[in-house]
């Protein structure tokens, strides 16, 4: 489970908003509560239930990190790779950024539905399991997601 | 249900931003940290060096930030060497805090969950059974995507937390051995050994500095800060990991002791633990010299690196770190050459797409 899902796992929570800095000990906690209730994981949907772990997690990492003095994890996200990588490097690691910063003005559940859909490229259906939620509502998050996103895109690029 | 086409395929920004991240994965020393810390990986993780890893982890994470591939494998050195070390705590930056705080409890209750003898094992010492895995382990570059279907995994899946232990923590080899040599043999040649005791008081606050140095993002990178954070690091680096492997405090005292000019072979997994400190270091200079937008003092460390670790663990990174500063001297030639003959040998590592960039941005 830990070898096929980590990536998985740890993609979720980095696009979830856990600061980089967090991820893998937030990773660490999906995987530990998913071992205490092993039992209770039914088989194929594993992935269901580290999902939803996750969004548990990432959403209480972020209000601790809202809590902890800010500054300080900002700082850490701030620092983008300064050796003289490529700029195309550089170009992927700013538009993560910028990514992430737009997915920030999303509702956790809105942000779950839009991150499944449009990174993990899950289907509807999948997603409805996923997250245990009626097909409806999936899609109807989505596309609420969807114009939310545009619209930080559009704002984004008013900004800069 | 219809499906939607994707953002991520639409040519705007909203879909650039998207596919950005699409190829976004943990490094693998991520991975590797926390399956350690999680008693995944190879046998012989003591308690400590579980939480030891999981700090690590972290500051791999940081890491990741600074240098890519080259940070990203000084973090995973750190992670060999905290496992070493075991029981020292890194107890320091704020960011830290959090893992220090939760480890205890995700430990026991991995150890709940599987009777695994490791997580209960207190200091490193006394669990050498694991056979040394021979290398560094080649962790494949992690499947960019994960396949989307959840049922892929089968029904063992249920127990498969246990089973696959790939990511063997290199460091365990040397601990292994080491242990299991007679003589507490001092291995640093050098060695100032500024107050190794307080050191020993294990879990000292104290005992993180090459740590921190290694993988902290340290923005400034003017040329005294760079020897300033340099100096010390490689001036005590060497001894935490021998010490660690010493049980007893008081085999500390004589430790500097110069005779040992070079390790002989047998020695050499014991020797090998100051050395990784020291890789880091040399490389470290490296990098703050090529971000410093000095090539030639990063060449001079690289050289000196390559002098020094004919066949060092941080070889890739240090090829990498020779090709930028090559192609930032202006040597076209030689960069193109050094590439191919990192692409050649190391096709597959993830450094490989930051080498194809640099050759992509060569003038023709």
């Amino acid at each position: 489970m830990f070898d096929t899902n980590f990536a998985f796992v740890w993609r979720s929570l980095r696009r979830l908003g856990v600061p980089s800095a967090a991820t893998d000990d937030a990773a660490q906690e999906v995987f530990v509560v998913a071992s205490k209730r092993l039992p209770e994981i039914r088989v194929g949907y594993e992935r269901a239930f580290l999902f939803a772990t996750a969004l548990r997690i990432a959403s209480n990492a972020r209000r601790a990190f809202a809590r902890r003095d800010a500054r300080h994890d900002d700082a850490l996200d701030r620092v983008v790779d300064p050796t003289p990588s490529p700029e195309q490097l550089a170009d992927r690691a700013r538009a993560r950024e910028l990514l992430d910063e737009v997915l920030a003005a999303l509702d956790l559940d809105l942000r779950a539905v839009f991150v499944l859909h449009e990174l993990e490229e899950m289907s509807m259906a999948e997603i409805a399991t996923t997250l245990e939620l009626a097909p409806g509502t999936v899609a109807s998050r989505l596309r609420r997601a969807r114009e939310l996103f545009r619209a930080e895109v559009a704002r984004l690029k008013g900004t800069r | 249900m219809s499906e939607l086409r994707r953002l991520k395929d639409d040519d705007d920004l909203a879909g650039a931003l998207l596919r950005a991240a699409s190829d976004d994965a943990p490094a693998p020393r991520s991975r590797a940290a926390v399956s350690a810390a999680l008693g995944l990986s190879g046998a012989g993780l003591g308690a400590g060096s579980a939480q030891a890893a999981t700090t690590v982890a972290k500051t791999t994470t940081i890491g990741a930030k600074v240098g890519t591939g080259i940070a990203l494998k000084v973090g995973a050195v750190v992670v060999a060497v905290g496992t070493v070390v075991g029981v020292r705590q890194i107890t320091r930056a704020p960011a830290h805090e959090p893992a220090q705080i939760a480890t205890p409890t995700r430990r026991s209750a991995v150890a709940a969950t599987r009777p695994a003898p490791r997580v209960s094992t207190p200091p490193p010492a006394t669990t050498p059974p694991e056979p040394p895995p021979p290398e560094p382990p080649p962790l494949p570059a992690l499947p960019a995507i994960t396949p989307p279907a959840p049922p892929a995994i089968t029904p063992p899946a249920t127990h498969a937390i246990t089973p696959p232990a790939p990511p063997a923590t290199p460091a365990i080899t040397p601990r292994a051995r080491a242990t299991s040599t007679p003589p507490p043999t001092h291995s640093t040649p050098v060695t100032l050994a500024p107050a190794p005791p307080a050191r020993h008081a294990a879990p000292a606050p104290r005992a993180a500095p090459p740590v921190e140095h290694a993988a902290a993002p340290e923005p400034v990178v003017d040329e005294p800060h760079a020897a300033r954070v340099q100096s010390p690091r490689v001036a005590q680096s060497p001894e935490p990991p021998r010490v660690a492997q010493s049980p007893e405090p008081p085999r500390v005292a004589p430790s500097p002791e110069p005779p040992r000019v070079a390790p002989e072979p047998p020695r050499v997994a014991t020797a090998k633990l100051p050395s990784l400190s020291d890789e880091v270091g040399l490389l470290d200079t490296a990098l703050a010299a090529l971000r410093a937008r000095d090539p030639r003092r990063a060449l001079a460390s690289l050289d000196t690196y390559d002098a020094r670790f004919p066949a060092g663990k941080l070889a890739p990174e240090a090829m990498v770190a020779r090709i930028e500063a090559t192609r930032a001297v202006g040597n076209t030639a030689r960069t193109r050459e050094l590439a191919a003959k990192f692409l050649a040998t190391h096709a597959r590592s993830p450094l490989a797409q930051r080498v194809r960039d640099v050759v992509r941005s060569l003038p023709p």
